[in-house]
């Protein structure tokens, strides 16, 4: 039985009347002038989610912009029946398709993730050129000594020359390295980009001995060595390109806060491991009794508890790692009996170092 | 409609039917947005658009929106790598050689606006022919036939003279700007035309200029009043009792700054939400002129525009925005489409049996600038 539909031919915005035919095969229709025309059922498409009582709208992807108004309640009940397909809403093929391109898009998401967090950094801090690393540091040092005094005095600087000397034995393979001591309070080591490490007055006159300052000293050769700040730089820079992409905003290139100063000083466990046994290699290969290091780490597990609540130690430290201080204690050895020991400088260098920020 | 054929053509009666089921599909696309990390947007976008032109009818005939989500996709991963990733790159590489404080970063940053402010008009214009390339009418598509270059052009030229001209030039450039995108507009081969002087816009917008003169020198005006009844050395001592690090002011003295806090808060609220209001004439005075302007076939538009429809208008949908977080977002469309829909009025009448499809080509992808920019288009 023919039905009355109304047809647009995508050409012109003129309407004819047409009469539909319905069989299995898909439509045909005529009228007005019109020769017959055929849509199969493959390529047939509503327009519109068919509802009942609703005009019907079809649409066919041999003829772009042709559609064909059908409102007869019989017909679109008959046309469902013969193709289902044209019914939309939820259709458990095309949800699944949906769930799959969802699930490779977040499955490539998470691998730009783990690339950019954890792979990328490391080969890519190790390509930066020496000038780049070292102006970064220069600037991070500024950022974060504050205005601190910068301590010098001729023999507390031949006391730490020294000092770095001896470690050197251990490693001849050391990356240059620039040790500043600065007047700040707190007990604290850090290593920047371009081998900056920065030592504290706190650290240094807290310590007991010289063999405990050289082990910190050691741990940030570790993490220079390692290119652990640079790698954290290239990390920083990477989430915000990241962000910055995912939200559609050209934030960025704010690398001078504190807070980035801050992600760039925070080491994961594994860089403080892999910082502790470069110590503990260095100092055992020259000849420094390495347990130093081992009673730094238990000076500090006493501190941790007290409240700290200055910018600085919210910094961060290599020492300040939350759980694992004592983990870390435990996995500092003694240097073989075999070796025999002397201390990283001499009693007469320790008490000018000591005495470097007057 | 059939039977006018040989006519000169017919009458356009313009309706907004709406269909339940908007609700629902906010809700989803809310959902699928979050969850997708804000990629399914662009889907989102589309299906409302899809819902929105299915409730506006022309002489019974739905619009169709057969824009695809891909397609809005595709433009804004272009537009990203084309754009913006070589110039975050190029920050990234030069924050990490020369540091971040580096003066070239800032010029880079100042390029990018530049650039942005350069482009934007071009975002409108391409958004809007994108939008009109995927519109259907009884199977017929729009388009835009011009350069989208000279449209962003003239746009930043525009934005120049009106910081230039305190505003006064924007009549005559707003006019010009609209000119230019109507006259480029094309239904199938039916052109837009768009004739028509900014002189009758100006005493409208003299007299919102000077409105907003008025309500910036009365805020200033009671600010300062403000300050000079309460001036004196007790006013500097209440401020730094109150503000010092362990502070413990007489009730007076937290009086006194209580005061001039809320006066200096209030004013400045109270100008932030008349001077919007004041415009709201202004633009109600542009629409309907903008649209008397405006003629396609034998026809012209008559558009009932007024200060305050449009001022409730406004103030609903920031309502709707606020107490849906924002998840009601396609209703404020709708809401804006609806009152075009009811307000305007098509005067003479249309060929429509004579309309034919126009030949020009189709993009394959679409609005990325306007997406980049988060250009306000539907
Ligand atoms: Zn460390």
């Amino acid at each position: 039985m023919p039905v009355d539909a109304i047809y647009f031919d995508g050409q012109v915005a003129r309407d004819r009347p047409v009469s539909v035919n319905l069989d299995s095969q898909g439509l045909t229709f005529s009228g007005d002038g019109l020769p017959p025309r055929a849509w199969r059922m493959a390529g047939l498409f509503a327009v519109d989610p068919p509802v009942k009582g609703h005009t019907l709208r079809l649409a066919h992807d041999s003829q772009p912009g042709a559609r064909l108004v059908v409102h007869d309640e019989d017909f679109m009940a008959e046309l469902l029946a013969i193709a289902p397909h044209l019914k939309g809403g939820f259709n458990p093929k095309r949800a699944m398709k949906f769930s799959l391109w969802i699930g490779l898009s977040l499955a490539a998401f998470a691998g730009v993730m783990y690339f950019t967090l954890n792979y990328a950094p490391q080969k890519i801090a190790v390509l930066l050129p020496e000038e780049w690393r070292e102006r970064a540091g220069e600037q991070m040092e500024k950022a974060l000594a504050q205005g601190a005094k910068f301590c010098t005095t001729p023999a507390g600087d031949a006391a730490l020359s020294a000092m770095l000397a001896s470690l050197a034995e251990g490693d001849p393979d050391m990356p240059p390295i620039k040790v500043r001591v600065y007047d700040i309070g707190l007990m604290n080591a850090f290593t920047l980009p371009g081998g900056h490490i920065v030592l504290t007055r706190g650290l240094i006159n807290e310590t007991s001995g010289q063999d405990e300052v050289a082990g910190v000293l050691a741990h940030e050769i570790g993490h220079a060595a390692h290119r652990h700040p640079e790698a954290q730089l290239v990390r920083i820079m990477g989430v915000e390109i990241l962000l910055s992409v995912a939200t559609g905003t050209s934030g960025g290139g704010n690398t001078g806060s504190l807070a980035s100063l801050a992600a760039v000083l925070r080491s994961s466990r594994d860089a403080e491991r892999q910082a502790d046994t470069y110590a503990v290699d260095m100092m055992v290969a020259a000849k420094i009794d390495p347990t130093g290091l081992k009673r730094f780490f238990e000076k500090v597990l006493k501190e941790e508890g007290k409240p700290v609540n200055t910018t600085l130690s919210r910094l961060g430290s290599v020492f300040s790692t939350h759980p694992g201080t004592a983990e870390r204690i435990g996995l500092i050895k003694p240097a073989p009996t075999s070796i025999p020991l002397k201390p990283a400088i001499s009693d007469s260098q320790w008490t000018d170092l000591r005495k470097i920020c007057g | 409609m059939t039977d006018s054929r040989g006519a000169p053509g017919e009458t356009i009666q313009i309706q907004y039917v709406p269909r339940p089921g908007l609700g629902g599909l906010s809700i989803v696309n809310f959902l699928l947005t979050i969850l997708t990390l804000g990629i399914y947007r662009f889907w989102a976008k589309t299906n409302v658009r899809k819902h929105i032109w299915s409730c506006i009818y022309f002489n019974g005939q739905p619009l169709e929106y057969t824009g695809r989500g891909l397609e809005l996709f595709l433009g804004f991963l272009i537009v990203l790598g084309i754009f913006m990733l070589p110039f975050i790159l190029l920050v990234f590489v030069i924050s990490l050689a020369y540091g971040p404080e580096h003066p070239a970063i800032i010029a880079l940053q100042i390029l990018l606006y530049l650039i942005i402010a350069v482009l934007w008009g071009a975002a409108v214009y391409r958004a809007r022919r994108y939008q009109l390339s995927r519109t259907l009418w009884r199977g017929i598509r729009g388009t835009l036939v011009g350069s989208s270059m000279i449209y962003s052009l003239t746009y930043f030229g525009s934005l120049l003279a009106s910081g230039t001209s305190l505003g006064w030039s924007n009549p005559v450039l707003n006019t010009v700007l609209q000119e230019q995108i109507i006259g480029d507009m094309r239904f199938g081969n039916l052109a837009f035309k768009f004739r028509g002087r900014a002189g009758p816009l100006y005493p409208t917008y003299a007299l919102c200029w000077f409105l907003t003169l008025v309500a910036i020198i009365a805020g200033i005006g009671i600010i300062a009043y403000e300050f000079a009844v309460l001036s004196g050395p007790e006013l500097s001592a209440a401020f730094e009792e109150v503000f010092r690090d362990n502070p413990q002011p007489t009730p007076d003295q937290t009086w006194t700054v209580g005061t001039m806090i809320a006066v200096v808060v209030l004013t400045y609220l109270a100008i932030f939400l008349v001077i919007p209001t004041l415009w709201a004439i202004y633009t109600a005075k542009e629409l309907a002129t903008f649209a008397s302007y405006t003629t396609a076939g034998n026809a012209t538009f008559k558009l009932n525009a007024t200060a305050g429809s449009l001022i409730a208008l406004v103030i609903v949908n920031l309502l709707i925005l606020i107490f849906t977080l924002g998840i009601g977002r396609p209703f404020i469309q709708q809401r804006l489409v609806r009152y075009m829909c009811d307000r305007l009025q098509v005067i003479g009448t249309v060929d429509v049996d004579a309309i034919a499809q126009s030949s020009a080509a189709l993009s394959k992808t679409g609005e990325g600038l306007a997406d980049a920019f988060d250009v306000g288009v539907i």
